[in-house]
């Protein structure tokens, strides 16, 4: 059975973010902040999930190698800064050990009598926004090949690595079908590499997330990112209804002219994998 | 009258291909290696508490994605054990505020202290005497299964299935035991403590084994008749091996009512 691996310290999974730094992403959306800080909210927010479900009494547990390809201008490279700059992949360990910076931050959490009551937090930044040029998507999945390739090699046993491709356009470099039907065939004894693409736009009007036909779709490059994505994985569907969605047997992992409402749960339920031990 | 007596008991942890961290549980107080001490370090997240002198038994198997579950379930049991299993809000409460001055959060790295803010997860078995009958309080996906006879009842869980379900944990974060307390009287069951009659506790994954066997008969006669903690590893390795049980933490204890001298 595909997907079916448990995570853990001798058999770890891989999750690598490609995200678009095309100039477009700097517009704004309504919620005040530009597509790409926005992006960079969530994908911080994630890596932190990833290392507090990584993080027992004992310390940080490699459960998952993690990368962040940025793309913008003519290049696809890591995104990664500071003490992990120009690194691929990076074990959740050394995640935890790295952060930009750790901000002081103000959550709301529910204060035991039906409401909310701020809390003091901790919030780590590993990504700054930044915004530049085209968006050469064909680079960044040749990129993403060449980093997978080689970590699908190492690790056969291991639950398959999950890409998270995060866009608001159109590839400038070409068609990139092809790259990531070739990336799709990448595979681990456990299953093929899912590819999930999330398309983002700053008014959210009619977003289409987990779409079952490209018959829900209207323009080209839509119905495009929807063949570009891995059919829904059976063990995710829960996790999706938990957060209103409901995914059919044809749904694709693909999210269209998402908000930052659809952003956050395609981040959340696109990072749930395998069970870890 | 007759009594609980812990006629066999052992655990072995997830990551064991060995046999190696294979112990036997004892029916003295005690929560794995000693009541106060630290287990030897295995990995294993399962904790098993008795005293047969106060007729209280208590499992509970720490689940893995969690800060400190080990430390969490072990205060569990230890608490059942000493608090003379009484169970309440108030004391789940008061063994929340035990486990957090035992992690000592203003100490913490940002990234443990987030995890332990996220909280830890355990289920619950709780065992003790009321009225000439036994009680057994069950949180979650550990189970208890009574025998008398060909006289058999599970509780929690009486199909495999079941086991797919989302368990219903104890948690260290205070808010998010509301289901759990809300369900509070329909996780009690009682069974009569007739001699001859025994009474299996065990974690999910020989549970859910247990649950799925074609000869439900012949499993039990299975459970019942280990040697000691390396027969019974054996047993969990080869079942492991042949993808008949799951990879966890694996805990059994098994009760026997034995008249009163």
């Amino acid at each position: 059975m595909p997907y079916t691996a448990e995570i853990s310290r001798t058999n770890p999974s891989c999750f690598l973010f490609v995200i678009d730094q095309s100039g477009s992403m700097s517009e704004r959306m309504d919620i005040g902040k530009s597509k790409a800080e926005f992006v960079a909210d969530v994908l911080n927010k994630t890596l932190l999930n990833l290392v507090i479900r990584c993080t027992k009494a004992d310390g940080c547990r490699p459960y998952f190698d993690v990368g962040v390809i940025g793309y913008s201008d003519t290049r696809a490279d890591s995104a990664f800064a500071g003490a992990l700059a120009g690194k691929m992949l990076v074990s959740v360990p050394d995640i935890e050990a790295s952060p930009l910076r750790v901000e002081d931050r103000v959550k709301k959490v529910p204060d035991g009598a039906g409401g909310l009551a701020e809390q003091a937090s901790k919030f780590p930044v590993w990504f700054d926004p930044t915004t530049s040029g085209g968006t050469p998507m064909c680079e960044a999945f040749r990129k993403a090949a060449e980093v997978l390739a080689s970590w699908c090699d190492a690790h056969p046993n291991s639950y398959p690595p999950t890409v998270i491709h995060v866009t608001d356009g159109q590839s400038t470099d070409g068609d990139p079908e092809v790259l990531a039907e070739t990336l799709r065939k990448f595979s681990t004894n456990e299953g093929t590499v899912l590819l999930f693409n999330l398309h983002i736009d700053a008014s959210a009007t009619a977003p289409v997330i987990f779409p079952s036909s490209e018959a829900a779709l209207h323009d080209t490059n839509s119905k495009q990112l929807f063949r570009m994505s891995s059919p829904f994985p059976a063990h995710l569907v829960a996790p999706a209804a938990e957060r209103g969605y409901s995914a059919a047997g044809e749904s694709r992992f693909f999210g269209y002219k998402a908000g930052y409402e659809a952003i956050v749960d395609f981040f959340e339920i696109g990072t749930r994998a395998s069970e870890m031990r | 009258m007759s009594r609980l007596r812990l006629t066999f008991g052992a655990t072995i942890a997830k990551d064991d291909v060995t046999g190696a961290t294979a112990s036997a549980l004892t029916g003295t107080p005690s929560v794995a290696g000693g009541l106060g001490e630290d287990p030897p370090e295995t990995g294993n997240d399962d904790c098993f508490s008795a005293s047969e002198e106060h007729q209280l038994f208590a499992m509970s198997d720490g689940a893995s994605e969690s800060y400190d579950s080990g430390r969490w379930s072990k205060v569990l049991c230890r608490q059942w054990i000493l608090g003379g299993g009484v169970a309440s809000k108030a004391t789940l409460y008061a063994r929340i505020r035990e486990y957090t001055q035992e992690c000592r959060p203003a100490a913490l790295s940002w990234s443990k202290q987030a995890a332990f803010e996220r909280g830890s997860y355990a289920t619950f078995l709780g065992v003790r005497k009321r009225r000439g009958m036994v009680q057994v309080l069950a949180f979650g996906d550990s189970l208890a299964v009574w025998l008398q006879g060909d006289h058999v009842v599970s509780f929690p869980y009486i199909d495999a299935k079941q086991f797919d379900e989302r368990p219903l944990c104890l948690s260290t974060v205070q808010a998010r035991n509301d289901p759990a307390l809300a369900a509070v009287r329909m996780n009690f069951t009682t069974w009569p403590m007739e001699p001859g009659s025994r009474l299996l506790l065990m974690t999910d994954a020989l549970g859910r084994w247990l649950l799925s066997q074609p000869d439900a008969r012949l499993a039990r006669e299975r459970l019942l008749g280990f040697l000691d903690a390396a027969d019974f590893a054996k047993f969990v390795l080869g079942e492991r091996g042949s993808g008949a049980m799951k990879r966890d933490d694996t805990t059994l204890a098994v009760l026997s009512f034995e008249a009163a001298s």
